[in-house]
């Protein structure tokens, strides 16, 4: 009987409080379907069976991950959101009569009645959708096949364990609450952030640094190896620098203003400003994660969406021809040998049209102590650093002409050079003691693909006659044992699937299995296509789908900012009326201060964005993705989407504020 | 000098889906001299707070004049009634409505801003008001650190700052206790010694024994006043609560 008395009270409160717990509870079984979702991917082994094995399972472990520890703070969050509305309540019911004792089972209901809702929702609705997954998956895949429908039950274990000691905890979070404060401070529950906070210049000036060093670091960071772990400093110290800020700076500035009497003492700035204090001090940690969820929607996407768009670039610029076989020696012999090898094995295949060409280069990677190529690793070890790092590549102006079907002529004391990957800005070039004129920089040149262009550092590509590359060779020992010919074939009528069997039969991505007495290895372009196309689209797509998590985090936050305003705002609206300041002014003055507050962590967000554009580039270059601008428009297509999303959001929650306000 | 003429008063609620009606003032008439301090009562849902909002021009009349100083306040375009209201007259509400984001120095203010002043004037005005109310120490607070009283003398004070014509109060005294209650009237009657005009709806005998006339309202009409001529604040307790019991026991339309 009593027992029925709590359950009734527990879901009269749920249903009383529909306005901030409907869109909790939805978040609840979002989260829980996201988690299963994800969890699906990483431990169901039929993934393997659709994408090939490789990566795609360990990717989405990664998204597991984030899913978990982002479903405990964002719970934790909204959770808190709603103590604060209800401590009022429960001080009501406390004063009337209710022991803690009681208040505290009340809490256990609701906490069950919401958990089981969430997770009985929040799986089903997880396994429905797990298939959508799938099918966006295969899409980014570029896969075309059949698929049933398939259950994990690892990952339903998974998520109801996660989810259980999530609602476990938060109960017993709200039961500490209850139990630490009394009757009197329950019912001011709702208050207690009407305080006015101290400022604290210290935090302020801290998280002003903060932001500052982060972004120096991003935009001055040249090393391209240090990039990744100075870049992850960068966004810790960003992260910090937002929160600090938001929550200090802001009240600093604005009471800075405050301070100033004859700019603080006019009409509009007299209520704005003091809107703003109360505003920021209200929802500054809100407006700084929504914030910083927003930079990380946003970076990811346009990051992994880069990587996954520069897939045929990458591809082509590193693995040139359909079979690309690198042979280590210049021997004519070796040569011939090789050919007659391949043309026995691709004759047997009966592949149709085989085009071959070859080229002879030597290359090494070295320091550049300005135009001057040091050869002695001494000198090297003693002037380098890792920014002055190139891939110097060596060519026969002979091999240059018949690869790229040009009659250039070089005399003695000339070279030809092309840069990828970092500009080369001298005129002329000292090697081996000697100073070549660059007669022409080429834009491009077949040779400057494959191998020679897959680090992290710049590469030149130097041209020139036969005899100088022999003194070169001469003087230098090393040089001799890095002779290579390179051998792309391409096979114009073979298809995907008979180049992966030939690659089959071939033994594999490795070593050429020959009776040469040299050593040579044979890459493919299409495994390795496939290979990017697995790593890259997963990441593309654990992007889109943890950008889909934090936008779902960004519109219950924003919701939940502008329910809490909406009624500290009713009463201060009437009251300004009755004061004197009419209808319009109040709408006009309340309107763009909501803006601000709304659009602030947007702009914000922006700015990281910006800041954090010469990073990731260089994460991108490191990656051998894509070309910065390639990647400019894909940040500013994803800011251009978000921001309309954004935009969106603030239209349906300002109609929830304004129908509160009036 | 007449200051407020209240003629042919009448107010009729419509629900919003045009459902039932609720004739709040009948036919409500009365004036006000200039320097006086009136009372006003009334059972509750008679339709004083009423009364006082369409004085304050917030809300509308369906009939009848209200005229300040002589001029219609029905009348005012709505552009103009925010500025009307903040120059001629002053508000004490029974929950003080001071707004939680200003301090009670910036609430007193509130209007001097609205209107355009200068600081240096505010300044003045506030110093030369802040003692009398007793006020001094709590200027650089905020609402939630002071007590009731405290809170209502600040809004007093926010209500005279502008110096108005007139001060409407509706059931100032409502939320406070008895002492603080005896503070804020002995200021009421301070304030119109000095010649400041007062309108103030009670429900309490004590605050309206503290006025120099009372009306009291009943079924939307003025049904009866007293003046308090020579009678001490006791004489004049005594003849309120008579004329109350009789009001109650009289019955009306709806008894
Ligand atoms: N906005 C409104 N819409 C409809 N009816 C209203 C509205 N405001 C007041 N009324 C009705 O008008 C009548 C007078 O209300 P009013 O608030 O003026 O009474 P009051 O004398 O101030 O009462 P109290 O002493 O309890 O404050 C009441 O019957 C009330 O229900
Ligand atoms: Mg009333």
């Amino acid at each position: 009987m009593r027992k029925g008395l709590y359950i009734k009270i527990a879901l009269q409160n749920i249903r009383k409080n529909a306005k901030v717990y409907v869109p909790y509870i939805l978040t609840c079984l979002g989260t829980v379907a996201m988690y299963y979702m994800i969890g699906f991917l990483s431990y169901h082994e039929g993934i393997d069976q659709i994408f090939g094995g490789g990566y795609v399972r360990s990717i989405m472990l990664m998204g597991v991950w984030v899913t978990a520890i982002f479903a405990v703070l964002f719970l934790f969050y909204t959770n808190s959101f709603l103590m604060k509305r209800r401590k009022k309540e429960f001080g009501l019911y406390n004063i009337l009569g209710m022991e803690k004792k009681h208040l505290s089972r009340v809490m256990l209901y609701e906490t069950v009645v919401i958990a089981a809702i969430s997770l009985v929702g929040g799986v089903l609705a997880g396994i429905l959708l797990s298939k959508l997954m799938i099918l966006v998956l295969m899409k980014i895949f570029n896969l075309n096949q059949p698929i049933g429908f398939m259950v994990s039950t690892r990952a339903i274990g998974s998520s109801l364990q996660l989810f259980g000691v999530i609602f476990l905890l938060l109960f017993l979070n709200s039961l500490r609450q209850i139990h630490l404060a009394k009757p009197i401070e329950l019912l001011r529950g709702g208050e207690v952030g009407e305080k006015e906070p101290k400022t604290n210049w210290i935090t302020a000036i801290l998280g002003l640094l903060c932001l500052g060093s982060g972004y120096y670091i991003s935009l001055t960071i040249e090393n391209p190896l240090m990039t990744l772990m100075l870049f992850f400093v960068a966004a810790v110290l960003v992260i910090m620098g937002t929160y600090l800020v938001f929550i200090s700076g802001s009240i600093a500035i604005l009471k800075l203003l405050r301070r100033w009497k004859r700019f603080y003492y006019k009409t509009s700035h007299f209520i704005s400003v003091s809107g703003m204090i109360y505003r920021m001090r209200q929802n500054a940690a809100g407006l700084a994660s929504i914030c910083i969820l927003s930079t990380m929607v946003l970076v990811m996407i346009s990051s992994t969406f880069s990587l996954y768009a520069g897939i045929e670039k990458n591809v082509a610029q590193r693995y040139p021809a359909d079979i690309n076989i690198t042979l280590h020696s210049w021997q004519e012999e070796d040569q011939s040998a090789l050919e007659a090898h391949m043309d026995a094995v691709l004759s047997a295949q009966q592949l149709g049209e085989v085009q071959m060409e070859k080229y002879r280069h030597v290359g090494f990677s070295t320091i550049l102590d300005g135009n001057t190529v040091i050869m002695d690793e001494e000198t090297m070890n003693s002037v380098g650093t890792l920014d002055d790092l190139w891939t110097v590549d060596m060519i026969p102006l002979e091999e240059h002409n018949a690869l790229n079907g040009v009659q250039e002529t070089l005399a003695e004391n000339e070279v030809l050079l092309c840069s990828y990957g970092r500009e080369y800005p001298y005129d002329s070039i000292v090697i081996d003691g000697k100073t070549y004129q660059v007669q022409a920089q080429l834009q491009t040149t077949k040779e400057a693909s494959g191998e020679a262009t897959a680090s992290a550092w710049g590469a030149i590509f130097v041209i020139a006659n036969q005899e100088v590359i022999d003194q070169w060779i001469a003087s230098y020992p090393l040089l001799a044992s890095q002779t290579d010919t390179i051998f792309h074939y391409n096979l114009p009528d073979a298809s995907a699937q008979q180049l992966t069997a030939l690659e089959e039969t071939m033994g594999g991505d490795a070593l050429l299995n020959t009776n040469l007495n040299v050593s040579s290895y044979v890459e493919f372009q299409e495994s390795n296509r496939t290979g990017l196309r697995e790593m890259y689209g997963g990441l593309f797509f654990l992007g889109l789908f943890l950008g889909l998590l934090f936008i779902m985090a960004t519109i219950l936050i924003i919701y939940y900012k502008q329910i809490s305003e909406g009624y500290d705002d009713r009463e201060r609206f009437e009251i300004m009326q009755k004061v004197g300041l009419s209808r319009k002014d109040i709408k006009h003055s309340i309107h763009s201060q909501v803006l601000m507050v709304f659009f602030l962590p947007l702009l914000m967000a922006g700015c990281h964005l910006a800041g954090a554009f010469p990073a990731i580039a260089r994460i991108l270059v490191l990656l051998q993705a894509v070309s910065d601008r390639m990647f400019f428009y894909c940040n500013l297509g994803c800011f251009a989407v978000f921001a309309v999303l954004y935009l969106l959001i603030y239209l349906i929650t300002a109609k929830v504020y304004y129908k509160i306000v009036q | 000098m007449t200051i407020l003429e209240v003629k042919h008063l009448k107010k009729v609620y419509t629900t919003r889906f045009g459902g039932s009606k609720v004739q709040a003032l009948t036919d409500v008439n009365f004036a006000v001299e200039r320097g006086e301090y009136v009372a006003i009562m009334g059972e509750s849902g008679s339709g004083k707070t009423t009364l006082l909002n369409i004085l304050a021009a917030l809300d509308k009349p369906t009939g009848g004049q209200v005229l300040l100083d002589g001029r219609d306040i029905v009348g005012i375009r709505e552009r103009e009634i925010s500025s009307f209201r903040r120059d001629h007259l002053g508000f004490v509400f029974q929950d003080f409505n001071l707004l939680d984001t200003f301090s009670i120095q910036d609430n007193i203010f509130l209007p001097l801003v609205l209107a355009g002043k200068r600081y240096d004037e505010m300044q003045q005005r506030l110093q030369a008001l802040a003692p009398q109310l007793g006020i001094m120490d709590i200027l650089k607070k905020f609402p939630y650190e002071v007590s009731g009283g405290q809170k209502q003398r600040a809004a007093v004070a926010r209500a005279l700052i502008t110096q108005p014509d007139l001060v409407l109060a509706d059931e100032p005294t409502g939320a406070l206790d008895s002492r603080s209650s005896d503070s804020l009237l002995e200021l009421f009657q301070q304030i119109n010694r000095q010649g400041q005009t007062v309108l103030m709806v009670t429900h309490s005998v004590k605050a309206a024994s503290t006025a120099q006339r009372v009306l009291f309202i009943k079924d939307g009409e003025v049904y009866h006043q007293l003046y308090r001529g020579e009678m001490s604040s006791e004489e004049l307790y005594q003849r309120i609560s008579e004329a109350l019991t009789v009001m109650v026991g009289a019955g009306g339309r709806h008894a």
